[in-house]
This record gives C-alpha cells, sequence and structure tokens, in this order.
C-alpha cells in the first residue's frame, strides 16, 4: 500500500488541480476518490453532526472545483490546501442558518457510531472517550489547530495560509488545546 | 509549596513541533537530563501525543461515499463549462487509473468497489446554435454530452454517436436523450413548450408525462399535448437517476387528522399523505417556507408545503428532507400512525437514507 502511495507525488495532485480548472469533472472525481477519506476525517474531528457530515463534505469539494485556479503549490501541498478549504468550509456551515434549522428539526439523539473493538479494555475506552469530549469542548479556532497540525500533520504554514491566520497564531492556539486536552485527561 | 516551574520547559513543545534548531535541540536535551520538570513536560506531551494517535479511525461507509460523490458530479456539472484541453485527456485518464489504484490499496479487502474505466470514451461530436435568447451550459464526462437549456430556443446538430456515447440535453422539467439528429426545443418560463425534430431520433423525457419518442420531421409542444390526468399522489419524486426505483403512489392512505397549532377548540385540519398544490411561485420556496411553518410550530402547513415540494419532482437533494420531516411533523403534532407511515415511505424511498435511523424509530414507536 505505501509503495502504491509513494507512486503520488505533488506534481500529480497539481495536474489534477490544473485538470479541475480547466472544468474536467473526471479530474474532480478522481481528487475526491483520492482524498474523501481524509476531508471526512476532519470534518467529523471538527465536530459536525454525522447528519450534516456529507453535505460539507460535497460543499467542501464544489469549493475546490471553484477554487482550484487559485490553488499555489508554491504555498504548499494540494492535500494541505483541500484540508484548509474543508476547515473554512466547516466554520461557514457552523454559522449557516440551515445547519441551525436541522438542529432545531433533529428528533432523536444521534447514535453512539464508535464501536468498541473487541480487546479494548474499558479503562482505555473511558480514557479515549473522555479525549474526545475534551476536544469537542475545545473552541472551534484551537480545535482548527489541533486537528490540522496535530491530527492531520499539516505545517503550521500551511493550516495559518489555509485558515488566513498568522503561524504564531497556529502555534498559540495549539498550545492552548494540549494544555486544555492535558488538564481534562489528568483530571480524576 | 509553589509547583516547581523552568523557565525552559516551553522548549520541549517547541522541540516536539520542530521549531528549534538542532542546535537548541541538543542544548535541551543536554538540560533535560538535569531538570526533571523538562522531563516530565516532555514525557507529558508525548503521552497526549499517543493518545491522540489512538483516537477511532472514522467510519468507511462505501455506500455513503458514492452517494456524495454522485451528487458532487452532478452539482459540478451544471456549473461547469469547461475547455476542453484534448491533450490532458490521457494524462486525466492516467491520474484517474493511479487514484483508483491508491483507493484500492487504501480499501478493505472485502468490500466492493466502484468500476473505474481505464480509458474514456471521447465525448460526441455536436453543435448548439443559438436560434432565439437560448441560455445553456456545456459539460462532458467521458462519453456523455451533456447540454443544459436554461431558456430560450435552441437548435442542436449531433454527429452519429458510437457505441458507449450518450448526447443529452437537459430541461427545467425533464431531458432529451438524442439518438445523432437535428432538432430545436424552446423553453420558456422554466417548462419545455416545443420539440421539433429535422433528422434522427429523440427520446424527451418530461416530468408529469410519460416519455416519448420522437421521429424526423415530428413536432412535440407543450398546448397540443393532451393534458395529463392527475397523477396518483406520491410522497416522494426522485427523479435524476434511473437507477433509482420510482415512489409508490399512497393516494389511498390518508393520515389520521392532526390539530393545527392555532386551534383553541379541538377542530383538526385533515393532512393528506398525497399531493397538495402549492401556491407557491417555485418549488424551492415550498422547502424553504415549510422550515418556517414548522419552526414556528405550524405542523399542518409544514406538512402540506413539504409534501408539495416533494412531489414537483426536480431533482433536488432536499426531496430526502422533506420526506423525513413530514413524518416529524406528524410526531410532533401527535399523529404517531401518520409519523409511522411516512416513515415507512421514507424508508422504502430512501434505503439509505441519512435519517433512516430515526425513521426506523417511528415505524417501532408505533
Amino acid at each position: 500500500m505505501k509503495a502504491a502511495l509513494s507512486r503520488r507525488d505533488a506534481s500529480d495532485d497539481t495536474e489534477l488541480l490544473r485538470a479541475i480548472a480547466d472544468g474536467h469533472l473526471t479530474a474532480l472525481g478522481a481528487l475526491y476518490d483520492l482524498y474523501e477519506p481524509d476531508v471526512r476525517r476532519v470534518v467529523v474531528r471538527l465536530g459536525v453532526r454525522d447528519s450534516d457530515v456529507d453535505d460539507v463534505i460535497h460543499a467542501t469539494f464544489l469549493q475546490v472545483a471553484r477554487a482550484a485556479k487559485r490553488f499555489d503549490e508554491l504555498r504548499g501541498s494540494v492535500r494541505g490546501w483541500l484540508l484548509g478549504v474543508a476547515a473554512n468550509v466547516v466554520r461557514r456551515h457552523r454559522r449557516s442558518f440551515a445547519r441551525t434549522a436541522r438542529r432545531l428539526l433533529a428528533w432523536a439523539n444521534e447514535p453512539n457510531s464508535r464501536t468498541p473493538a473487541v480487546d479494548e479494555t474499558f479503562e482505555r475506552r473511558q480514557e479515549l472517550e473522555r479525549l474526545e469530549r475534551a476536544i469537542d469542548a475545545l473552541s472551534p479556532a484551537k480545535r482548527e489547530a489541533l486537528v490540522l497540525v496535530a491530527l492531520e500533520g499539516l505545517s503550521a504554514q500551511t493550516a495559518a495560509a489555509s485558515l488566513g491566520v498568522p503561524v504564531g497564531t497556529v502555534w498559540t492556539r495549539l498550545h492552548h488545546a494540549r494544555r486544555e486536552l492535558r488538564r481534562a485527561m489528568e483530571e480524576p | 509549596m509553589k509547583p516547581v516551574a523552568c523557565d525552559r520547559s516551553w522548549e520541549a513543545e517547541a522541540i516536539a513541533d520542530g521549531r528549534l534548531s538542532d542546535i537548541d535541540r541538543v542544548s535541551f536535551e543536554r538540560h533535560a537530563a538535569t531538570c526533571s520538570v523538562c522531563r516530565e513536560e516532555r514525557a507529558a506531551l508525548a503521552r497526549l501525543d499517543a493518545r491522540l494517535r489512538e483516537l477511532p479511525p472514522t467510519a468507511n461507509e462505501p455506500m455513503r461515499r458514492q452517494r456524495v460523490r454522485r451528487r458532487l458530479m452532478q452539482s459540478a456539472g451544471e456549473h461547469a463549462r469547461p475547455r476542453v484541453r484534448w491533450y490532458l485527456v490521457p494524462l486525466i485518464a492516467a491520474l484517474a487509473c493511479a487514484a483508483a489504484f491508491a483507493m484500492r490499496a487504501h480499501a478493505p479487502t472485502n468490500r466492493p468497489h466502484p468500476p473505474v474505466t481505464a480509458v474514456e470514451t471521447p465525448a460526441p461530436a455536436y453543435e448548439v446554435e443559438n436560434v432565439h435568447g437560448a441560455v445553456w451550459t456545456e459539460t462532458t464526462l467521458g462519453g456523455v454530452a451533456r447540454v443544459a437549456l436554461t431558456s430560450g430556443q435552441a437548435g442542436f446538430h449531433v454527429h452519429k454517436l458510437q457505441p458507449g456515447q450518450r448526447f443529452l440535453v437537459s430541461l427545467p422539467d425533464g431531458e432529451i436523450e438524442v439518438h445523432g439528429t437535428r432538432f430545436t426545443v424552446v423553453v420558456e418560463e422554466r417548462r419545455t413548450h416545443d420539440v421539433n425534430v429535422t433528422e434522427g431520433v429523440v427520446s424527451l423525457r418530461l416530468r408529469d408525462a410519460p416519455p416519448r419518442t420522437l421521429l424526423a420531421s415530428e413536432h412535440w409542444s407543450a398546448e397540443a399535448a393532451a393534458p395529463t390526468t392527475a397523477a396518483p399522489t406520491t410522497v416522494a419524486v426522485v427523479a435524476s437517476s434511473a437507477t433509482i426505483p420510482p415512489p409508490e403512489p399512497i393516494a389511498s392512505q390518508r393520515v389520521a387528522p392532526m390539530p393545527t397549532s392555532a386551534s383553541s377548540t379541538g377542530a383538526v385540519a385533515s393532512i393528506s399523505t398525497g399531493a397538495v398544490a402549492s401556491t407557491s411561485t417555485s418549488h424551492a420556496d415550498d422547502f424553504v417556507l415549510g422550515m418556517a411553518a414548522f419552526q414556528r410550530g405550524d405542523y399542518a402547513e409544514a406538512d402540506r408545503l413539504f409534501a408539495s415540494f416533494s412531489t414537483r419532482g426536480s431533482p433536488d437533494s432536499r426531496i430526502e428532507d422533506a420526506a423525513y420531516l413530514r413524518a416529524v411533523a406528524h410526531a410532533r403534532a401527535g399523529d404517531s400512525a401518520g409519523a409511522a407511515r411516512l416513515a415507512k415511505v421514507y424508508l422504502d424511498t430512501f434505503p439509505n437514507g441519512l435519517r433512516r435511523r430515526e425513521a426506523a424509530q417511528f415505524v417501532t414507536d408505533q
């Protein structure tokens, strides 16, 4: 699997984006197939409700199709740029009235979709659930920094460019996020 | 007693983030060898990092991925106006193959994969003529060319189609599929008024009308067409894909009346599960108005508007939302039997719907 992935390099993704900018839908489909799992993971980790995740992913790739012309390969990878687009779409989604209306209309609690592994101990499960709750409790800005840099491995420069903030701001938010998570994990 | 602190403990995080130089890293390591505070800081950061990496992966649902992909390609195609650079086609085909190979390497081996076309069929050759005020967009995807005619009169000349090629004209209220032909189409106020075939054969598929085939020298107009009988009432209509099953008519199912929110004497308004004439000027308004009615607690009105929106039949991803919200409206108004019936229709129409769990709950609760 890693050998297959290593055949892809930055120039392949850049060519895909150029083709998307020229209106080739096949290229957009190819980009979706490659990076949908990453985008879905980021969208979920940024706290989007399960019932809205598909809409946000759809909006992200549509935005990619519109903004493909503006991608600058000197500023980072396609993956980093794409995840930044996803984070911005999540931000807009949080503010949208439609999402507020859907939250009002949710009739039943969404079932917990996380199924514990067979060999997962009770203590480990408790610890991971505590960590997930702590991440949920982070402010949106700190959560973005944590998800993009600490979880997805983007450089702070790439994250900063995507989020439209200075690099120092990303480091500060990440530092505070870590501090809050550590505090939450150390509580009895 | 004041906790022991160290002025250099911040360096542990900076080194983990790659923000310090090699020289600074070596210097910190020498310092940490004699400083328990900095060693503990480094260990705590490592523990947190390890826990973050143990977070469970996002669920892999291939059907859901494909549904979003299909919707994305449809949305992107409606807005695209490509400048075709044919020299890129082999490169895109190669990149698509590489992407499919990498995706296959990612996926679990026991899950099915969508078929991947290694070599694309070229798009059909055609010309579009602006006869009078025509507004349209053109997209191609492999061997399929689609022209979306929004308004006006346009003339089409489609060259003989090769195996695997298709040419479609999207209309506000339907579509035309052609088989190598010349024809003109007139669209006004989002309705198709006239189709005239000069050569070849076209298939005309309009909402609320049976599909028809037009041969050379044949002409169809909305005024001359026999009025369609009032269709059996339906809950939800999905019209964009031939693979989606047609909706079930449920005119015979009348939902128990539910009280209106404004009623103070107990008088009720009956709600039908069928289509209701709407006074909205566009079907999109019905959904928006339905949401507004729902939020103010006027569930009868919300149900009427969602039903009207559903039966207009234009491809809209909110059709599913409307079908589900009708069940919610009935439940909120105390009509659990009606909610259960509508939930069952939702489950039958959208077996992979996003709200299938909630809809199943309505059926179970009844």
